[in-house]
């Protein structure tokens, strides 16, 4: 029987599951590197950490879908951190503070969607500007001062509580948020839509559907999910610093959404590879963490990552000789 | 009689049409000129001799950086690596300078090494065809990474302490002054920009570039091999990045390793503002010149003033979203 290889096939295995493998590899090397990297115990802390991480890369997987890379989820992630602490430190009740903070998070992703598809600004550089004025609304309220809150409340439940003696509860919210994000867009009209504005907008414009609103609504969802992560993290540290994770925190959310991409059908982005791609990136931070690997080559080292799957996630495609890596219109 | 007056009537219109799209395609310019005379008036300290010569090396940073920008978002590119590249090369030529290179050989290792960053981002973005801004955005990290691992944690290179004769040199033609006023940057930023200029509007390789940006497929149908002119403008911005981080070490003498975007969101602000500072809704090189000026003022007098920092980001945020946006509406007019 003669054995016949399809070259296309294997290349498209080594695109699906090229991360995948390099994904379990690292943790083998991880956990013979360091004796307590495989304890139950720091799986749950990573999944911890996750968190932040996750409810961002799922806020900027809904503003990718409909093409625009929100470079603002770092600025309004750690404002709202600042909004949310600050609030509850004037004595705001915690419930209020939670609910005020979420619509500011909802305003600023009407903010980017307005300026973006409104009046027609590149959505990169909208946001960008986005996030500059938020960083300067962050100085303005901190002075650079940290932002403690007493960490006896029931707020700090949120990042730090435990359900039982294993669950921690920031866990379940993230759970929570992956089935509304996934059934949003699998079984929800408006998220179905969203889909369709990003795969093909001028089918969907000669649809019927009104693809302006419903790159804002992506937009605001957007903002909604970094709102969401800020508060976790507040209650995590109980309190909030005063500088803005600003341009850094990009970098993560924008590997998680890549990584993710290059997983599921030639580089199409999904709920599910988004949150394979965070739980990448916390696993690595983590991991990186154990072998005393410094700050700051972590970055780099995720940029290296962000470039070879982008690598990986080209290979496959179908190109013209006119494809150069341009922005979209 | 009706002729005359139908005459007048028509002349008034015209006039008025005139004085209409005069003042729609300079409002920006003569806005930004107020700014300037009024920051020149009410800020004490901002007309010193010694504070415009901190101004021009600000500038000439800035036009610098700028013009690397424009000529990659004239294609529809963007290089948000452009500040962290300054910032990597300024380190690189300070730690050359400090280890004992000739000024000469320290130099031209700079430039080498922004070009060859830049080759790393063309064939990357162009000839991979993976997106700009995720790609940019990988090597400002790792740059930043490199140049932290060669500063064993972010320990900057300080050479005006230093008792080397090359080094002096180096540092005393950083403090001179031409007529008293223009220091050498000033120089090197009128060459850059005359470079650019001559480029992007009076060689074919300029109609090229904006024509890739307008319409791509158009551009290769058309003959043009759209991969190596993408690739070029790359290679361009991170020459110009090496150029503005030789100015910053001439200008300061001191070496710090990057901890950010550096200048990115001033050569991203320059590059935006001049789609609308002459109304022409495209960029263009005369705007970045003007909208460095204006950008570099501001910051400084942002410092004078001593106004918290916040409001500094705040404003230069505002600045990138009206200048697009009057951009954007400048370009759907003129189409």
């Amino acid at each position: 029987m003669k054995f016949r290889v399809n070259k296309k096939q294997i290349i498209d295995y080594i695109i699906r599951y090229g991360v995948l493998v390099i994904f379990i590899i690292m943790v083998l090397f991880f956990a013979l590197q360091s004796q307590s990297f495989v304890k139950p115990s720091n799986w749950m802390n990573i999944l911890k950490h996750s968190v932040p991480i996750s409810l961002i890369s799922l806020g900027l997987t809904f503003s990718m879908l409909v093409g625009g890379l929100d470079m603002s989820i770092g600025a309004i992630y750690s404002f709202s951190a600042v909004i949310c602490s600050g609030l509850i430190v004037a004595g705001m009740p915690i419930i209020l503070a939670i609910i005020s903070t979420i619509i500011v998070g909802l305003f600023f992703g009407l903010f980017n969607g307005f300026a973006a598809v409104i009046l027609k600004i590149p959505a990169f550089i909208a946001t960008l500007s986005t996030m500059f004025i938020i960083i300067g609304l962050q100085s303005l309220y901190t002075h650079g001062e940290r932002i403690d809150i007493n960490s006896d409340t029931y707020f700090s439940f949120i990042g730090r509580g435990y359900l039982g003696r294993f669950l921690a509860f920031s866990v379940i919210i993230l759970l929570l948020s992956i089935c509304f994000a996934y059934f949003f867009t699998k079984n929800i009209k408006t998220g179905i839509y969203i889909y369709a504005t990003g795969f093909n907008l001028n089918a969907a414009i000669i649809a019927g559907i009104s693809t302006n609103l419903i790159k804002i609504i992506a937009f605001i969802i957007c903002g909604g999910f970094c709102a969401l992560a800020g508060i976790i993290q507040a209650s995590n540290l109980s309190g909030a610093s005063a500088s803005s994770a600003g341009i850094s925190f990009i970098l993560n959310s924008v590997v998680a959404v890549f990584i993710g991409a290059s997983m599921f059908r030639k580089g199409n982005l999904s709920i599910i590879g988004t949150i394979i791609g965070s739980l990448f990136v916390a696993v690595l931070t983590n991991g990186l963490a154990f072998l005393e690997i410094s700050h700051l080559s972590i970055q780099g080292i995720k940029g290296l990552i962000l470039i070879i799957v982008l690598i990986l996630n080209s290979i496959g495609k179908k190109k013209f000789k006119y494809h150069i890596g341009q922005m979209p219109v | 009689m009706g002729n005359y007056l139908e005459d007048a009537n028509k002349k008034k219109v015209i006039f008025r049409n005139n004085l209409l799209f005069f003042s729609k395609k300079y409002a920006c310019l003569i806005g930004i000129l107020i700014i300037l005379i009024i920051f020149f008036v009410a800020i004490p300290g901002f007309a010193n001799i010694s504070n415009l010569i901190s101004i021009l090396r600000l500038i000439s940073v800035f036009t610098i950086l700028g013009m690397g920008e424009a000529i990659v978002m004239s294609m529809r590119g963007v290089d948000l690596s452009i500040g962290t590249m300054a910032g990597f090369c300024s380190y690189l030529c300070a730690t050359l300078l400090a280890s004992g290179y000739s000024i000469s050989m320290s130099l031209f290792i700079t430039l080498i090494i922004g070009i060859l960053i830049g080759f790393f981002n063309a064939i990357i973005i162009s000839w991979l065809d993976i997106n700009a801004l995720v790609v940019t955005l990988g090597t400002m990290f790792i740059l930043t990474s490199i140049a932290m691992i060669m500063s064993n944690g972010g320990y900057s290179i300080y050479l005006f302490g230093m008792t080397s004769a090359k080094i002096n040199i180096f540092l005393n033609s950083g403090k001179y002054l031409i007529v008293g006023i223009f220091p050498i940057s000033v120089i090197v930023m009128i060459l850059v920009s005359i470079v650019s200029y001559s480029l992007m509007q009076l060689t074919i390789i300029g109609r090229y570039f904006y024509s890739i940006g307008e319409n791509v497929k158009a551009a290769y149908l058309s003959g043009i091999k759209v991969k190596p002119f993408f690739g070029l403008s790359f290679l361009i911005s991170g020459f110009f990045a090496a150029i503005a981080g030789i100015l910053l070490v001439l200008g300061s003498g001191v070496g710090t390793p990057p901890g950010g975007p550096g200048y990115l969101l001033e050569a991203l602000a320059i590059a935006t503002l001049s789609t609308a500072i002459f109304g022409e809704g495209e960029i263009n090189i005369k705007g970045v010149f003007v909208g460095a000026i204006f950008i570099g003022a501001l910051s400084n007098a942002l410092v004078l003033i001593g106004i918290d920092p916040g409001y500094e980001f705040l404003f230069k945020g505002l600045i990138i979203l009206i200048g697009m946006a009057l951009g954007t509406l400048f370009k759907k007019e003129s189409k």
